[in-house]
């Protein structure tokens, strides 16, 4: 899921795994908090645009 | 990559005190969040709570517990403020990023490791990230 929506929007994967636990970490999720696919999609697209930036 | 990421710990509440953090745990935090402030790569998120956090990347991936017990010795001069605080704050936690290439992964969680974790009073969060592949040999 993860490898797909890094392919998805084009973004590198192991940029993006290290994003989603910063995500993590700087919302205080829990260890069983999961990302939807839609949500996934959405903060690789807001990597795209920072990387783009 | 095999395995990529981190051990955090992580002290977090709507209101933290952060002046006593400093005062009470002697080293440099490598992060601090502050309620409200805007997070992300595009700044375009609030953070719901404050932050204190001490992060040290995996470097060994035959043995990632090696990095948790740096950890554990950097912050054991204060375990005992740190399991203190942890009755009162809404979070501390001691949190394993994993991030691998494999579906397959294993680790052994030593005795001695779980004697220091115990001076804490803490356990750990994992929050892992598989790619789901297998090795060609």
């Amino acid at each position: 899921m993860v490898n797909d929506a890094a392919n998805e929007v084009g973004v590198d994967r192991e940029a993006f795994g290290e994003y989603i636990h910063e995500i993590k970490e700087e919302e205080g999720m829990k260890p069983s908090d999961n990302f939807t696919y839609q949500q996934l999609l959405q903060y690789a697209r807001e990597l795209k645009n920072a990387i783009g930036e | 990559m095999d395995i990529l990421g981190s051990f955090t710990i992580s002290i977090s509440d709507s209101n933290l005190d952060f002046s006593k953090l400093e005062q009470n745990i002697g080293i440099v935090p490598t992060k601090i969040i502050k309620k409200g402030q805007l997070i992300g790569k595009l700044k375009n998120r609030e953070a719901p709570y404050d932050i204190w956090l001490y992060e040290i990347k995996i470097t060994n991936e035959e043995d990632i517990f090696e990095d948790l017990a740096s950890l554990l010795n950097d912050l054991l001069p204060y375990s005992e403020y740190i399991r203190e605080i942890s009755k009162s704050y809404n979070q501390v936690t001691i949190n394993c990023y994993l991030r691998s290439d494999f579906a397959q992964m294993g680790f052994e969680i030593t005795g001695a490791l779980i004697t220091i974790l115990e001076k804490f009073g803490l356990g750990i969060n994992f929050h892992i990230l598989s790619f789901g592949g297998v090795e060609d040999k």
